[in-house]
């Protein structure tokens, strides 16, 4: 018996014409881990769900063909019923977890079902164990790191004993000690059950599973073992896929397999060229600097200098917990009344430490993860006016046409920016922030949960900025886009500050503090 | 009957005396409040408002036995004299010092009394009847401490601001404080899930269970989204350049800004919510089970116990003629 | 004698006549299990739907009770009539849980969880379960009156047409919606609820003056929601 198997499908989401999915045979055999690749909005998504049972029976639309998985119809099985044979994990651990306590998040599903209190407790532990999070049985859900959030929202899908397991991009908005921990526990689930993984993270996922299959405009474009990647190379690049430049490389150099060491051999040799990323020196003073002290009541959380020059892009990683939003959030003003800030902060030789936000919003602007909270307003053209609304700048128009233009949203400029697609919502909060005039930009993990694509030219519109001369400190755990876009990268671990320079040599010695190195440097190094 | 009223206002220049009256009728007696609001913060009722786990005895009691006592309390406040009421209050805010973290919840928990007892003073004051002060007191006499504009009238304000309506409206406010900290003690001392699951126990349906779930989950995550979108507001210039007193005022009008985009934030995850719900079978039974079974342990015991005391007492204070000793009327 | 703060006061000078009081909810009642019943009932609320709805009796709580009664301090008191910003608070957010989840009930199971949660944090169920007839079934029962003739196009969602034509309806209908709200709290608290439960004094000079100062702030504030329960529930979507 197969574990999954498609035959004709097809969906359409209400008010759409054109399927968002057409598959005309898949089989997935029991066991087997199945690697889907893809852009975002390529319909991996609508694939998986269409497996799981959420479409029809949460999302309606137009479904044709047949799914069944290990022998039941999907569309005529009942979800508390596919629920016991697939498992879901979702991006987001935050919106996934309901309940207070980790063990009665495990214990959510098979309570749900009705089982014996005896059994629940059994399976409880069970999943715990297999997810190793047993030490977290008594947490709450509320203080755990996202990649803890995430293993605890796994456990409570096992605990449910599916033969089938999907998880969808289960690591894309956790940080990398997190997807280790969550690597690991796919690899040990690995032939026990059927997984079904949808990843952006190619080369980390790809020796726990056996087929990796593509997803682009809406139907399977690739469907390769484990061992033939590398024949679908070119295809996968160009639909938009993270492939370690190494595997592209092994391809040039007619290699069977993608082969780290051989493609290394094969730069030392000569035999490839490649192009190190352009990085700018400034020799100019820092335009800021700050020395900064954060302390909650019983303990220092940071203790940190960093200083930004003219036209900078400079990566801030580092663990989880190492304090690098702190410190930002410190140096803007935006750190809550629990938390004592001392130090300073010098912007163009003026001290700012004593200065109140919205003083200090003039010269430098955080923005979060969740960038959509920067918007207010019901216009872009208002939402870039705001600021220099409300700190009266005179002749702000211009300023607004200026900044339309430049971020190429003229067309949108009476729409609702709530309703513009992630990536425009994206250059509508940046433009908003730079109109008002500041010269540093922090932003916190704008990276995380984004496809390569996005990635690329976030990291492209970054560089563009830095050129017209802002500054720019951006949060990530990505080390590929630090690697391939900042100037200079400071490393953070326990509040301090333990590596500054250039990428070149901070990934040198970055490992150490949690920040792995990307194959692309190391290919080099 | 006639009422006298005997005047002991202070004598001031009629201007003075309109302009006071419309200081109390726009900023109310509460204005200081906001003063002290300003210090505490959003965040601050946040830690009197959410679980956090600690070792004081009402952590160790079951929720139901928390919950007959906020429900009793409730009772008897209702049926006895109002300094019952305020010992209970007292009990009750003393019971905030064997919390963890208990300094700052005193702290917070005491601002919050007190802007309580001068917002329900004051609100029952300013329009309780005189008729009802004479049955409370016993009196024909009034003291007027102010007296109103006649056309403050419309807006149901009784000509004269007495003593009596004062000491009346203070006396009423202690039928609000006690149930108020009971039941902040019940939410800060239960896990919201323990909560839950004696609910279930008491058959209230499964999908209310689970919404008040989220609900519950949900409280912090609104607090933490609204205090970003505030924040980012005053750092894109809101308030900018205006004098620092104002600086709460514009706070305020950045949450209001920000309550849509807080909601979209929230409400975007709310699908990602439901799908991780019922891909883990939920609500496909109505039979569902519990992990965990609903103990007593001897505090509940005990507390049941203090509860028979409490309506021992109350029946006492009621035989010894001191029960609702004022007509409960007024706002 | 009172038990849990109920008085059971009936005859207090100017009281509404309790069988007025009585018939009204027994119609309401009558309306909410017909257009319940023609809509399939609890049944057709989805799991999304009962998140939509603890999310936004949370944000109401946290509105009406911390926020808005902070916002509520700043606001001159003899002008808290006119402008009750914890009020209207709610208001958005139970019309904007109206237009995400679009199905008869959602006001009515808003505002009794937004009771429950009220009554679990500040008022220790007292006067219960008076509030949650008298919520559900007043403000609630408005609310899904206005998606059971809008036929779930509540606020224009979903409605095909030109966009100053959907931006008209979502206009009108909150401000009807916000209108209607005005109402409750003078009439059933201020002439009823509140001398039933608690002997109050049913002064009629102070009821007419609330509901005269509520309505505008209310209609406008209906109007804003109505809009913004559109814009939200197509945000959402994205």
């Amino acid at each position: 018996m197969y574990a999954v198997e498609i035959k004709g499908l097809s969906f359409s989401y209400l008010g759409s014409s054109k399927p968002s999915i057409t598959v005309d045979e898949l089989y997935i055999e029991e066991g087997e881990s199945v690697l889907v690749v893809g852009k975002s909005g390529s319909g991996k998504s609508t694939l998986v769900n269409c497996i799981n049972g959420v479409i029809p029976h949460m999302i309606s639309g137009e479904l044709r063909g047949e799914v069944v998985v290990m022998g039941n119809k999907v569309k005529e099985t009942p979800m508390s019923k596919l629920s016991t044979v697939v498992g879901t994990v979702l991006q987001d651990p935050e919106s996934q977890v309901v309940n207070y306590l980790v063990e009665e998040e495990v214990a959510f599903g098979p309570e749900n079902l009705g089982l014996p209190p005896e059994e629940v407790k059994e399976r409880v532990s069970e999943a715990l164990r297999i997810a190793g999070i047993e030490h977290l049985a008594k947490r709450e859900t509320t203080n755990l790191s996202g990649g803890e959030l995430q293993r605890t929202v796994l456990a409570s899908v096992l605990a449910m004993r599916p033969k089938v397991l999907i998880l969808d991009e289960p690591t894309s908005n956790i940080d990398p000690e997190g997807t280790n921990s969550v690597f690991a526990t796919l690899r040990e689930l690995k032939g026990k059950k059927t997984m079904i993984v949808v990843e952006h993270k190619v080369e980390r996922v790809l020796p726990f599973v056996d087929r990796v299959i593509l997803i682009d405009k809406g139907r399977i474009a690739l469907d390769l073992r484990k061992e033939e990647i590398i024949e679908g190379v070119e295809t996968l690049v160009e639909a938009g896929v993270e492939v370690p430049s190494y595997f592209v490389l092994s391809r040039k150099l007619k290699l069977p397999r993608p082969d780290f060491e051989a493609v290394k051999k094969g730069i030392k040799e000569g035999k490839i060229a490649l192009e190190t990323p352009k990085r700018k020196e400034i020799a100019d003073p820092p335009i800021m600097s700050a020395s900064i002290k954060v302390t909650a009541k019983d303990r220092e959380l940071v203790d940190a200098s960093i200083e930004v020059k003219r036209g900078e892009l400079v990566a801030l990683m580092g663990r989880n917990g190492a304090g690098k939003t702190t410190l930002l959030k410190a140096i803007a003003g935006l750190t809550g009344d629990e938390l004592k800030v001392t130090g300073s902060i010098v912007f163009e030789g003026e001290e700012l430490i004593r200065r109140p936000i919205w003083y200090r919003g003039k010269y430098f602007i955080y923005l979060p993860q969740s960038f959509d909270l920067i918007l207010v307003t019901t216009k872009v053209e208002d939402e870039i006016a705001f600021s220099l609304k409300k700190r009266g700048v005179k002749g702000f128009k211009q300023v607004v046409e200026r900044y339309l233009r430049e971020f190429g949203l003229e067309e949108y400029r009476k729409q609702d920016p709530m309703l513009l697609s992630m990536g425009q919502r994206r250059r509508v909060a940046m433009a908003s922030v730079l109109a008002s005039g500041v010269k540093v930009l922090f932003m916190d993990e704008p990276t995380s949960g984004q496809d390569f694509y996005n990635r690329m030219t976030l990291g492209k519109e970054l560089r563009e900025l830095t050129d017209k001369g802002y500054s720019i400190v951006v949060v990530t755990h990505d080390s590929r886009f630090a690697y391939e876009f900042a100037d200079r990268i400071v490393v953070m671990s326990e509040g301090k500050v333990v590596a500054n320079g250039k990428p070149e040599d901070v990934f040198k010695v970055s490992h150490k503090y949690g920040v792995e190195p990307p194959s692309d440097f190391l290919l080099r190094w | 009957m006639k009422v006298n009223f005997v005047f002991q206002q202070p004598n001031l220049p009629p201007l003075v005396e309109l302009a006071i009256s419309w200081f109390i009728f726009l900023f109310g007696a509460t204005g200081p409040i906001v003063i002290i609001l300003a210090f505490v913060g959003i965040r601050g009722f946040l830690h009197i408002t959410r679980f956090e786990s600690g070792e004081g005895i009402l952590y160790k009691l079951s929720p139901l036995t928390k919950l007959i006592i906020v429900i009793s309390t409730t009772v008897a406040v209702s049926l006895t004299i109002w300094w019952f009421g305020a010992i209970l209050t007292l009990v009750f805010w003393s019971l905030f010092f064997t919390l963890n973290e208990a300094k700052r919840k005193v702290l917070y928990v005491s601002y919050l009394l007190l802007s309580s007892i001068l917002g329900v003073s004051t609100g029952f004051a300013f329009y309780t009847p005189y008729s009802v002060l004479q049955m409370a007191f016993n009196t024909n006499t009034l003291n007027v401490i102010w007296v109103w504009p006649s056309y403050f009238s419309f807006a149901g304000y009784e000509p004269y601001l007495t003593l009596q309506a004062l000491y009346y409206g203070f006396q009423i406010t202690f039928r609000f404080t006690a149930p108020m900290l009971a039941g902040l003690l019940l939410i800060l001392t239960t896990t919201p899930s323990d909560l839950m699951r004696y609910l279930a126990k008491v058959k209230f349906p499964l999908p209310f269970i689970f919404a008040l779930t989220v609900a519950m989950r949900t409280v912090p995550r609104i607090f933490d989204t609204l205090d970003t979108v505030v924040k980012l507001q005053l750092m894109r210039g809101l308030g900018y350049g205006k004098p620092s007193f104002l600086r709460p005022f514009y706070v305020l009008i950045a949450g209001l800004y920000g309550l849509v985009p807080t909601l979209i934030f929230l409400m975007k995850g709310a699908k990602y919510t439901a799908i991780a719900a019922d891909t883990r079978a939920f609500n496909s039974t109505p039979r569902r089970t519990y992990m965990k079974e609903v103990k007593y342990t001897k505090a509940d015991y005990v507390a049941w116990g203090l509860i028979v005391v409490l309506f021992v007492t109350v029946a006492l204070l009621l035989a010894f003629g001191y029960g609702r000793g004022i007509p409960y009327v007024g706002y | 004698m009172g038990f849990n703060g109920i008085g059971g006061y009936l005859n207090r000078p100017g009281e509404i006549p309790v069988e007025v009081i009585i018939a009204y909810f027994v119609f309401a009642l009558a309306i909410a299990i017909i257009l319940g019943k023609r809509n399939g009932g609890l049944k057709a609320f989805k799991t999304v739907d009962w998140v939509y709805i603890g999310i936004g009796a949370a944000a109401a709580y946290v509105w009406e009770f911390i926020i808005g009664a902070i916002i509520g301090r700043a606001v001159p008191s003899g002008l808290s009539n006119f402008i009750d910003v914890g009020f209207w608070g709610r208001l958005f957010i139970v019309f904007i849980v109206a237009a995400l989840v679009r199905k008869v009930g959602a006001g009515m199971i808003t505002l009794f969880l937004f009771n429950f949660f009220s009554d679990l944090f500040h008022y220790g169920f007292s006067g219960e379960p008076m509030y949650f007839i008298y919520e559900s079934l007043t403000y609630g029962l408005f609310v899904d009156l206005g998606i059971a003739i809008t036929g779930g196009k509540i606020f224009g969602i979903g409605v095909t047409g030109s966009t100053s034509k959907v931006v008209a309806l979502a206009a009108i209908e909150g401000g009807i919606i916000g209108f209607l709200w005005a109402f409750p709290d003078p009439i059933f608290y201020g002439a009823f609820f509140k001398p039933f439960l608690y002997g109050g004094v049913v002064n009629w000079s102070r009821i007419i003056y609330d509901l005269i100062s509520f309505i505008p702030g209310d209609v406008v504030i209906g109007i804003l929601a109505g809009l913004a329960s559109n814009r939200v529930q197509k945000a959402v979507q994205v």
